[in-house]
């Protein structure tokens, strides 16, 4: 059947290779392994971006079909609930140090950039009453993120783990840093927290809680610092901007 | 919202894949998980945001295809291999990357365009597809492999 011979240089191993990945036409484990060297492989890596551009114009032959109402809920619970996770033995040490500043920041520039792009290409939404803030962080080691998402018009705050876990004995609490230098943080609560230390923003903070106030997330014993400030280490912090 | 604005397609483009609701329902809830977990990676591609949304509900679409421990039984239950009908929804740009793929797809032999397009749409594997257009498993090999060859060509020409 094979009437032709396949040309066989490294560039088309590797590109054919990125487009039968593309493609799906492989199997389980094949997939699992070029997985595994797309983040590893930066050449490889371009070839499979280079052949998702190639085939995207076959995407509008996917139909539109509507969810069911109940999956945003779901997902909604998933994203925006601290998920009650095993404790993770021997966690990794948690720095306190402006690194995390610039990791966090990084983390919510990148989720505004896509939120707003696909905004701006999608037809104009319904003007809105009052704002919404998002910020993503992340840890360090990139094995921990949060998202915080305030809605200024129902002044409801919602902080999520999304990724990593809750050491034992030990919670995340939020933080408001106020922007002149020397002021103390102010607790917005815990993540995963219920009542009084749910996550919110407390009333005499709302007119600063704005675009670009940063927040930070600190490590405590369990039910939060006692001191009314930090006493675990700063995991991230970020500032919160409007999408 | 992102979620309102895209789910509907990556709904459309999970069902498609996975064939039944439930599976779809789990699938887009981890695809919108991968999604906040990745977006630090989004600036880095040269991607449309759709594109890159899109790109990852069908990785997550067909890595859970292909785990799946009972292997479709019904091959032939899914099988549109190619969708002719003009989507409605289709934007200017999105119509102009379809007008060069569909030009480049016509250069193929019609039977491995089709193939080219059920493994992308559908999440047909190189054994479904050999099934499905009835030749040994290195046949489709060789073809689609060639015809992946001769489509990046004419699409990079």
């Amino acid at each position: 059947m094979s009437d032709q011979t396949l040309p066989k240089t490294p560039r088309d191993d590797d590109s054919v290779l990125a487009a039968e990945y593309v493609l799906g036409v492989l199997g389980a484990e094949e997939r699992i392994a070029l997985q595994a060297r797309i983040d590893r492989d930066p050449d490889f890596a371009r070839h499979v971006e280079a052949w998702e551009n190639h085939l995207a114009g076959l995407n509008t032959a996917f139909d539109e079909v509507e969810p069911p109402a109940h999956l945003k809920d779901a997902l909604e619970r998933r994203l925006f609930t601290n998920i009650d996770s095993a404790p993770q033995a021997g966690l990794a040490r948690i720095w306190n140090s402006v690194r995390f500043w610039r990791a966090g920041a990084f983390a919510a520039t990148a989720a505004l950039a896509l939120l707003a792009i696909v905004t701006l290409r999608e037809p104009p939404s319904p003007p809105a009453t009052g704002e919404t803030l998002l910020a993503s962080l992340v840890t360090e080691q990139g094995n921990t993120r949060f998202v915080v998402l305030y809605d200024s018009s129902a002044q409801t705050l919602r902080a999520s783990l999304v990724e990593g876990d809750t050491p034992a004995a030990s919670d995340y609490e939020l933080w408001f840093v106020p922007a002149a230098s020397g002021g103390a943080p102010i607790s917005l609560g815990l993540i995963g927290g219920e009542g009084e230390k749910a996550p919110h923003v407390p009333a005499n903070l709302q007119g600063d809680f704005t675009d670009g106030a940063t927040i930070a997330i600190s490590l405590e014993p369990a039910g939060g610092s006692a001191t009314g400030s930090p006493t675990g280490p700063v995991v991230a912090a970020a500032p919160v901007k409007k999408i | 919202m992102l979620y309102d604005r895209t789910a509907a397609k990556l709904f459309g483009v999970a069902l498609r894949i996975l064939g039944n609701r439930h599976d779809t329902e789990d699938a887009v809830q981890e695809i919108y998980i991968k999604v906040w977990q990745r977006a630090a990676s989004f600036e880095a591609t040269g991607a449309s945001p759709m594109s890159w949304l899109i790109a990852i509900a069908r990785n997550h679409a067909i890595d859970r295809l292909r785990s799946r421990r009972v292997a479709h039984e019904d091959v032939s239950g899914n099988e549109t291999v190619a969708d002719d009908a003009p989507t409605p929804e289709a934007h200017a740009i999105a119509a102009g990357e379809r007008e060069r793929i569909d030009h480049c797809l016509g250069e193929l032999p019609e039977d491995r365009s089709s193939a080219v397009q059920a493994a992308y749409l559908d999440g047909a594997s190189y054994q479904e597809l050999a099934e499905r257009f009835s030749v040994p498993l290195n046949t489709m090999r060789t073809w689609l492999r060639r015809s992946l060859i001769q489509l990046r060509e004419c699409l990079e020409s």
